[in-house]
């Protein structure tokens, strides 16, 4: 083992350290959070990244109205709801921020948000 | 054993070693935290979902509050159902007595019926008994009989719309309703822009069910960017992003409100002249300009216009610019947006015009 | 320049690294390697490199590395990966020669290997933060340092047995410098 190798197995302690350090720092690369509101009130904030088990719940919204959301890790989806039109139920799985869900009727809403704000990604999108 | 000018090039690499560490550090730190965080806050107003977000201080909350107040004023006067608004009144009164109106709705009104002189009627704020007729947005939404259609066809034409906006006054002069809902929204934006700007916030962007108003400069320097919607995916996928300083970007598109019968699909983009959901080949039309009630006034004009009279009118516009997303997948692009435009799909064909 | 058998020789041995070189590039494209930043890849090709040191003058190597860069880019991969490739490779072969002559007694053989990959990463950022104009690409320096120096240990200790095993072989030992080799292929 010469003085050389020595040197460069610092930099590379060195460097894991660094790395774990700005990884905590910046957050896991896959965070996304799903927020559930009907109408102005947020109902529930999930972060989809750290879900284990799959799960449903069900969103009563007013006027005899529900949705029932399913839960997967990095996903969500409205998979049952009373309203006349189902746009929301049609959508299916949604994973990606910005992506949202709303199902107007029961002004019930799911909008996926990132925890990075790198300037590389949109800041709305004209629907 | 290492000779003492060796120990003293050991020291100072080492040394550089340290130095080279720390500064990545402070800079890795710095490049991850300092980012302005900006404030958003989210809700329902105008029958569909709004976010504001700010770069702005303390008194970002209170500034969006007052920006959603501002949008909840607007509904308040130009809203069909809400009984008291100044629309409900003008289509409750009789024709030719003249009713009085805010200074907001005078505005609008006027603004509406150039509008519709600029676009040849294509753009039309008299279309309101084609809307109550389909229902399309309702528990309810039918397929008139032609019968009804030509009733209600008789009365349409922005001619007969009078707005006095000295004496604050508006006149129905046929029997029609008057229906601001394809212009409202994007004043409301820029409405919501003023008062933000009054309130010390220096930059931010307004989301107003899908019409976009940005303002200021984003803290990094650089351009926002708006997804244009993919109309056959869901809500927040996008087909490209333009980068633009300022400005308001709005959609119209078949794919927000509609409806199923027999198969065919019926939304809720009339054509003035038809009276029937416009069918141009035209799945979406997104339009730039520099104030939003412009660019919702001329996304709506411009999807019942079809893409030839469209890049026509937007050729002889400077500041406007469009794109277009087409039934056989394709996405139009007004050369003045080249290169702010960035493609993001692969299910698309793209071209300039 | 008139062509001395040794110089064929050299040329022949060159064509055999690119085309090794290239098969071991596409074999690693085969290979799923956890995408934990951009520009994480095993580097396979850089076993053929590090033999060419071993064997090749200087500039034959970088004739070597360019060359690679350049045909592994019309396989596929386009404009974009030939430039990634031929910054990062030129710098790895430089880092390893210059390590390989001046660093004998400092450095051992997979060190160096190790040298060749993180350099070789480092370029590549570099391009990639050329390409992209963002700066904050750096960030994924840390991590990249990480994955190259395994990288470059597994290509070295390769490398080494292959180079050992080669050496030995009557025929071929000539082709060898053997000033590298007592340095670096038979200390421990």
């Amino acid at each position: 083992m010469k003085s050389g190798d020595r040197a460069v197995i610092l930099l590379i302690i060195v460097a894991a350290s660094m790395a774990f350090y700005l990884a905590r720092l910046a957050g896991t690369s896959e965070e996304v959070y799903a927020e559930i509101r009907v109408g102005n009130v947020v109902r529930e904030v999930i972060d989809l990244s750290a879900v284990s088990e799959p799960y449903t719940k069900t969103f009563r919204t007013g006027n005899g109205g529900y949705n029932v959301v399913e839960v997967r890790r990095g996903m969500i989806r409205v998979v049952e709801a009373n309203c006349p039109e189902q746009i929301d139920v049609r959508q299916g799985w949604i994973s990606r921020p910005y992506q949202s869900i709303v199902c107007l009727p029961h002004r019930f809403v799911i909008t996926l948000y990132s925890q990075r704000h790198d300037g590389l990604d949109v800041d709305g999108v004209s629907y | 054993m290492m000779s003492g000018r060796a120990r003293v090039l050991r020291l100072a690499a080492l040394t550089a070693l340290v130095i080279l560490i720390a500064t990545a550090a402070y800079f890795a730190r710095r490049a991850l935290t300092e980012k302005q965080q900006p404030y958003t806050q989210a809700g329902f107003a105008m029958g569909t979902f709004v976010r504001i977000t700010v770069y702005g201080n303390e008194s970002a909350k209170a500034a969006v509050d007052d920006g959603f107040r501002r949008i909840n004023e607007i509904e308040a006067l130009v809203s069909t159902t809400i009984q008291g608004s100044d629309v409900f009144k003008l289509n409750s009164a009789p024709i030719g007595v003249p009713v009085k109106v805010h200074q907001d709705t005078a505005y609008l009104m006027t603004s509406a019926v150039e509008f519709a002189r600029l676009t040849d009627g294509s753009f039309d704020p008299t279309v309101g008994r084609m809307v109550d007729l389909w229902g399309i947005g309702t528990e309810n939404p039918r397929v008139p009989s032609e019968e009804e259609i030509m009733q209600a066809l008789a009365g349409v034409g922005y001619q007969n719309l009078a707005v006095d906006s000295e004496r604050l006054e508006a006149m129905r002069l046929a029997d029609f309703f008057v229906d601001l809902g394809a212009i409202a929204k994007g004043y409301a934006c820029d409405q919501v822009v003023n008062v933000l700007r009054e309130e010390g916030i220096e930059a931010g962007v307004v989301d107003l069910g899908g019409n976009i108003r940005v303002f200021g400069v984003k803290p990094n320097g650089r351009d926002w960017r708006i997804g244009i919607q993919d109309p056959s995916a869901s809500r927040g996928s996008y087909i490209g992003t333009i980068d633009i300083a300022s400005g308001a970007v709005a959609t119209s598109g078949d794919y927000e409100r509609y409806f199923f019968r027999d198969g065919i699909l019926y939304h809720h983009i009339f054509d003035p002249s038809t009276g029937y959901p416009a069918r141009r080949g035209v799945r979406s039309v997104s339009v730039i300009a520099p104030t939003g009630m412009q660019a919702d006034a001329l996304s709506t004009a411009f999807f019942v216009m079809g893409v030839e009279d469209l890049f026509d009118c937007v050729n002889r516009w400077q500041e406007v610019e469009a794109i277009v997303v087409t039934s056989d997948r394709r996405v139009i692009v007004s050369s003045g947006l080249a290169d702010a435009f960035e493609a993001v799909s692969e299910d698309y064909t793209y071209e300039i015009r | 320049m008139e062509p001395s058998p040794g110089n064929v020789r050299q040329i022949g041995i060159l064509a055999l690294l690119l085309a090794i070189g290239l098969v071991l590039h596409s074999v690693e494209r085969v290979i799923p390697v956890p995408q934990v930043a951009p520009g994480v890849k095993l580097g396979l090709a850089n076993i053929a490199s590090l033999i060419g040191l071993f064997c090749l003058p200087y500039p034959k190597v970088l004739v070597l590395v360019v060359l690679r860069s350049l045909l592994s880019s019309l396989f596929g991969g386009g404009l974009a990966s030939f430039w990634f490739s031929v910054v990062g490779g030129v710098a790895s072969a430089t880092a390893m020669y210059a390590a390989l002559v001046y660093g004998s007694r400092v450095f051992s053989f997979v060190s160096v290997s190790i040298i060749g990959a993180l350099v070789h990463n480092i370029g590549q950022l570099a391009v990639a933060s050329v390409v992209t104009g963002a700066p904050r690409i750096y960030l994924y320096l840390p991590v990249l340092i990480v994955s190259g120096s395994i990288t470059g240990f597994i290509v070295g200790l390769v490398s080494l047995v292959v180079l050992r095993r080669l050496v030995c072989v009557d025929a071929l030992s000539p082709m060898f410098s053997s000033q590298l080799c007592e340095r670096f292929l038979f200390r421990k």
